[in-house]
């Protein structure tokens, strides 16, 4: 597994090296201080059961580097679809040459961009991001199976969106880096995931609402940074 | 076409222009966006009546949105989709769409370019994905040819096929009706039509507001809750207490095309439209302030309303070959 992220890292340290200056924002998952793989199947304490995660897919949108708090530089696309079933969108190459002290960036796509965007690119339909019945993008969906719990094949589905008041689900988060990195590594955390609270009894959230709204702002405490040593 | 000034125009480089009366507000569309082009229009009309977009390519937009019903549903309280699943809500009539905030019944659709996904992934109407979609159409010579044609692209993508549609059903433009022209000095009302007018300004405009007979907002129109359904309309989407019962108001356009009526087609005719109104009103928190003591409307007050009614039917629109089902070749 350590093997996977050390070629992943490698080969983005080589892809970024032939453009020059060009560094990646790096995404990885990590549960129990390991690195983590979908489809395989751990084990959770606070679930007392075992768990597989066969889907991970979000919008990250709005990405920033931070110096004393001023935007000094901003990533060239607004929007990009992160899925760790296609290893290509695990890293964002950018370019950037000033020095920065923080990270911001959204997890979600923001109300404007589902109202007016070109559906097209990473914000394609075709990538079963964008909720059919309703307008709106989901920001982010979680899929896997469990044995314990009850639903149908005991999969648990979760597909957190919606844009409009009172039940916006974009999130922002701003994570300081403590030295300055070439490549930022983001590492989903999922041992925090697991944890949340609203997740003891809801196996299935696919719509807007209160809980969907909830489950996002549990989720936005699941990134955490590691610097590039 | 009646009016020399209203006929749709083609401008330079295929780019195409929907026209509409002076009397018409602005449209809301942004067609910056989505700029209509005469070839794009083309793909919107060969997809909308291709059931090449249901999973067994048994249905198409037309099998529930007829041209010659105002493009709802004929004769169907609610509408049934891939192998004869029968959804929970009567087909709306499409007309005038880029003067629309928002799609279906209870607003769930925000932007016109992306409402095809609805109908195309519903499993109770074409139970298909536009992944699906995407594919089959990049196995067709022929749509292939057409996307190249209008869009410079040899590959079929999502946006592409959105875009096509919405462009087609743009141009369901209709302002061809007896209204239309008495609106323009071109023909007069019979006193009957005359009274009826009086009337509908009186008491029905101001959800139905002239000239495009809705003002596309939502209303609770005090229809007692079929429970067969529980419908709560736009409660549905926005979960907001306030929203419980109420639809989109209709447009009353062509009227006598798109029956039966309301958001299940529990209506067959305006007789039974104007007696609810009148004395069928349903009190609950949400009903609207203009309906709290119902319609007063005399029998023969109520006769006059639907002679005024029927002048809003628009033969033009509904037997326009522009948009009516395409010549088999």
């Amino acid at each position: 597994m350590k093997l996977r992220l050390f070629f992943a890292i490698i080969l983005s340290i080589c892809l970024s090296q032939k453009k020059g200056i060009g560094q990646n924002l790096i995404f990885n998952l990590s549960f129990d201080n390991q690195s983590f793989r979908l489809g395989e199947n751990y084990f959770s304490k606070t679930w007392n059961d075992s768990f597989s995660i066969s889907t991970i897919r979000f919008y990250i949108s709005n990405i920033s580097l931070i110096k004393s708090n001023q935007i000094i530089y901003k990533f060239p696309k607004k929007e990009y679809l992160v899925d760790f079933e296609n290893q290509q969108n695990i890293s964002i190459p950018f370019t950037n040459t000033n020095s920065y002290d923080a990270i911001r960036f959204s997890i979600g796509i923001d109300s404007v961009t589902n109202v007016n965007s070109e559906m097209s690119d990473d914000l394609d339909p075709i990538y079963g991001m964008y909720w059919t019945w309703q307008s709106g993008f989901i920001n982010w969906k979680i899929e896997g199976n469990c044995p314990s719990i009850s639903t149908r094949n005991h999969l648990f589905q979760y597909h957190i969106g919606g844009y409009q008041f009172p039940y916006n689900t974009l999130q922002t988060i701003q994570l300081p880096l403590t030295t300055d990195t070439k490549d930022v590594n983001l590492t989903l955390n999922l041992d925090q995931f697991l944890i949340t609270n609203e997740l003891k009894n809801t196996f299935e959230i696919m719509s807007p609402g209160n809980k969907a709204v909830e489950l996002s702002q549990s989720f936005k405490k699941i990134f955490d940074l590691q610097n590039e040593k | 076409m009646i009016f020399g000034f209203l006929i749709l125009f083609a401008c330079s480089k295929g780019s195409y222009k929907i026209s509409y009366p002076k009397n018409y507000p602005k449209p809301i569309y942004n067609f910056k966006q989505n700029p209509l082009k005469k070839d794009i229009i083309a793909i919107g009309k060969a997809l909308f009546y291709d059931p090449i977009l249901s999973a067994d390519s048994s249905i198409s937009c037309a099998s529930c949105h007829s041209p010659y019903n105002a493009f709802a549903h004929s004769d169907h309280t609610l509408s049934h989709g891939i192998r004869d699943q029968i959804g929970n809500r009567n087909a709306p009539a499409l007309m005038n769409l880029a003067w629309q905030k928002s799609f279906m019944w209870d607003g769930a659709i925000v932007r016109l370019d992306a409402q095809a996904l609805a109908p195309i992934s519903h499993p109770k109407e074409m139970g298909s994905t536009i992944e699906q979609v995407v594919m089959k159409l990049n196995r067709s010579e022929i749509y292939r040819k057409l996307f190249w044609k209008a869009f410079e692209d040899s590959i079929v993508t999502s946006s592409e096929v959105m875009k096509s549609l919405a462009q087609f059903q743009l141009t369901f433009v209709s302002f061809n009706s007896k209204y239309d022209s008495v609106q323009n000095g071109l023909a007069k009302f019979s006193p009957q039509e005359i009274n009826g007018y009086k009337l509908f300004l009186k008491n029905c405009n101001g959800c139905h507001k002239e000239p495009l007979f809705s003002t596309y907002d939502f209303e609770n129109n005090g229809l007692s809750v079929d429970t067969t359904l529980n419908d709560k309309g736009k409660f549905t989407i926005s979960l907001q207490s306030n929203d419980s019962l109420k639809f989109k108001i209709p447009s009353l356009r062509n009227l006598s095309y798109s029956f039966p009526y309301m958001h299940d087609g529990r209506f067959r005719s305006l007789q039974q439209v104007l007696n609810h109104y009148v004395k069928g009103i349903h009190a609950s928190p949400t009903l609207s302030n203009i309906l709290q003591n119902g319609i007063a409307l005399t029998s023969n007050e109520k006769v006059d309303i639907i002679a005024f009614l029927l002048t809003l039917n628009d033969k033009n629109f509904i037997f326009n070959k522009n948009i009516s089902f395409p010549k088999k070749n």
